[in-house]
């Protein structure tokens, strides 16, 4: 059972669609990435899931329950950490951990402790006076100290600087691989979450433009620079190639169904010399946004 | 700290990465063989990379016979591959032909890839 | 009941300053107010402090309650959808519950009791002692159980209204829906008070003036009232679909009693 299912998940404000028939699946224990531009969704498809907000159309199952319905027994397993949340500011970081500790059956103290060690929490400081940084980490040990089986995670690393990140990303893996959690996360620094994402889904002004295995995404996607032939040859960009430009004789496009045995001399027409080369999920990204924004012209 | 060195760079295929650093550090002796090998656990968090992935390497390896599992110590680096001359050279073949494509496409003559075949291989003998 | 107790832990921490004020306010007031006045008659400068002290409270304590009501009111309604209260493993019922249940208790109740309490000690310890006759035990206690119900309800009131705000961000739109707040709070509770519960005025309920049976409906209506209003508050919290529909009734009252009152004028 996947622990985040949606089917045509919509969210209006007023006349504004902040998420457009997202329709996806979150595998258990993968670490999912949410990419995208600022304004794409990301933390209203979060929101939404996890009944902040009433989405408008469509349904989701969130750790099996629908999400309209979550509960204690949902929430129980559910930590979530956003920029966004809002907390007392008078309320100091022990006074935090005192309300929220009891309300979950499976609270470590242990794991409290190290958390609170590791990012460096002094535990009678108030809200009002932490620093972005240190607030974002207040708010983590509150959403990891009871191992929950669902991580949602709103931008975590914004504000963070690079030790903390690492820390961070170094917790996350942990809980990933002792609780096998599934962690939802949201950003939109590519580059950062390139390595520990095993799934990634991307958004662009609210509808999803894919959601795949990271592995299966980057081996299918490939660029391609190729000098024709003849100079005459007509290479007729095909459906599944993004960005596709030419040069006099040097074509140059993003292949989206690249597999191992394909023959590129070939698919152009015959006798081009071709290189080809891996992308970072970041130039996937870019490549996709930018067909994206063509299409639209 | 990992008993190989490595250093991923970013938009390359991870995993490969990996298998290749783990193979070139045995060959160069920096694993030997019985060493034990990091944990997936260990792998991924000293890496920074998904669990997944981690898992992926180690199978690769196993798979490749670079490294074996034994059921009381875990995860050892293997025996050298003790195969036939022939195996061993159908091994090499594939690698060495992406060598020579590679080398002709670049426009680079026999004796400059022989030369520098020359100066990686004192290269790696001397780690 | 780990839900509840989880609220008054929290409400506790944040609000323990003001609920001890409230209380030695209202214990202290009875005591500040009998030696102002015995100072009065001998003349005596601290008098000066204790009749100061009597006066302050009298002023201090609506403001503080209402300061109390309103938080709770605001922080973690339904409306404020990013308090982190939103994503505990708690029941909302439950919580509002909670809320409802510190503000009549804490915010009223006590207070109430040790301000009873004291004004009972000080008048047994300067008087001679006095005992009340049953006749006249009876319509004290429905006076005093009219005033605090009205209270009670008032605060209620205010945090129901509170919860029904949206959070306004910036200092002009905060203004204005303070100052909605306050006139829909006004006016919804002029109509409840005139229609429906017929006080005429305060006055009247709490002297025994009344027929005894006519203060015990009071007191009865009052109660139903607090009751009646906790429980709309419980319900809009369980579901944010009913915010709307109460605002469109409680919109609707403001204006009935709005242009009731100035048919009157």
């Amino acid at each position: 059972m996947n622990p985040i299912d949606t089917d045509k998940f919509t969210r209006r404000f007023g006349r504004t669609v902040a998420l457009s028939d997202v329709t996806l699946a979150v595998p258990e224990g993968s670490i999912c990435a949410v990419l995208g531009p600022n304004g794409a969704g990301k933390t209203t498809l979060l929101e939404t899931l996890l009944n902040l907000l009433e989405p408008s159309a469509g349904s989701a199952q969130v750790l099996g329950c629908d999400s309209r319905r979550l509960g204690p027994a949902q929430f129980a397993r559910i930590g979530y950490v956003s920029e966004t949340q809002r907390v007392d500011e008078r309320l100091r970081i022990g006074e935090l951990l005192d309300v929220v500790r009891d309300l979950y059956p499976t609270w470590d103290r242990a794991l409290e402790a190290k958390l609170l060690r590791l990012f460096e929490l002094p535990v009678d400081r108030r809200f009002k006076a932490l620093s972005r940084g240190m607030r974002i980490r207040a708010l983590f040990v509150a959403a990891l100290a009871f191992r929950p089986k669902l991580l949602v995670l709103d931008e975590p690393f914004s504000g963070l600087d690079p030790v903390m990140r690492d820390d961070l990303v170094t917790t996350v893996i942990d809980l990933a691989l002792e609780d096998g959690s599934t962690v939802l996360l949201s950003s939109h620094d590519i580059d950062e979450v390139e390595r520990i994402a095993s799934d990634v889904i991307f958004l662009d002004q609210g509808r999803l433009v894919l959601a795949e295995e990271t592995e299966a995404l980057r081996s299918r996607h490939r660029k391609v620079v190729a000098r024709l032939a003849t100079a005459g040859a007509a290479a007729s960009p095909r459906e599944e190639w993004l960005g596709f430009e030419r040069a006099g004789e040097t074509v140059s496009f993003v292949a989206t169904s690249a597999v191992e045995e394909t023959d590129w001399s070939r698919e152009l027409g015959g006798g081009a010399s071709v290189t080809t080369a891996p992308l970072t999920l970041k130039e996937i990204y870019l490549a996709h946004a930018r067909a994206r924004q063509g299409r639209k012209e | 700290m990992l008993p190989f060195t490595i250093e991923i760079i970013a938009g390359g295929p991870i995993a490969e990465q990996i298998v290749f650093a783990v193979k070139r550090a045995v060959v160069s002796g920096q694993l030997r063989p019985g060493d034990k090998f990091p944990s997936v656990r260990a792998l991924s968090q000293e890496l920074r990379i998904n669990p997944n992935t981690a898992h992926r390497v180690v199978g690769q390896l196993v798979e490749q016979g670079v490294l074996v599992t034994t059921p009381a110590v875990g995860t050892v680096v293997a025996e050298s591959v003790a195969g036939g001359k022939a195996e061993k050279s159908g091994l090499l073949g594939a690698e060495l032909e992406k060598l020579v494509v590679e080398a002709k496409r670049l426009g680079v003559s026999l004796e400059q890839v022989q030369r520098a075949l020359e100066k990686h291989w004192r290269e790696l003998e001397k780690e | 009941m780990e839900t509840m107790k989880a609220f008054w832990r929290y409400d506790w921490t944040l609000n323990r300053g003001r609920l001890i004020a409230l209380a030695v306010i209202a214990a202290l007031s009875p005591l500040a107010g009998i030696v102002s006045r015995s100072g009065l008659d001998s003349g005596s400068a601290l008098v000066i402090f204790f009749a100061a002290f009597t006066g302050f409270s009298i002023l201090l304590f609506p403001v503080l309650l209402l300061g109390y009501v309103s938080n709770l009111g605001r922080t973690g309604a339904p409306l404020d959808f990013r308090h982190f209260s939103h994503l505990l493993p708690i029941e909302p019922g439950k919580w509002a519950l909670a809320k409802v249940v510190s503000v009549i208790v804490l915010g009223v109740l006590i207070p109430a009791a040790l301000w009873l309490g004291m004004s009972i000690a000080v008048v047994c310890l300067s008087a001679r002692a006095v005992f009340l006759p049953w006749q006249d035990l009876m319509p004290l206690l429905l006076s005093c159980q009219v005033i605090v119900s009205f209270v009670a309800a008032g605060a209620v009131w205010v945090m129901l209204f509170e919860s029904l705000m949206p959070r306004a961000q910036d200092q002009g739109s905060r203004l204005l829906t303070l100052g909605l707040c306050g006139v829909g709070v006004f006016f919804c509770a002029e109509l409840l008070v005139h229609g429906v519960t017929s006080i005429r005025s305060l006055e009247k309920a709490v002297t025994t003036s009344l027929p005894f049976w006519k203060a015990a409906c009071e007191a009865g209506l009052l109660l139903v009232l607090v009751v009646a209003i906790g429980l709309i508050y419980v319900r809009y919290c369980q579901n944010r679909r009913l915010g709307q529909v109460l605002l469109l009734a409680l919109g609707t009252l403001v204006v009935v009693d709005a242009a009731r009152a100035l048919l009157w004028w």
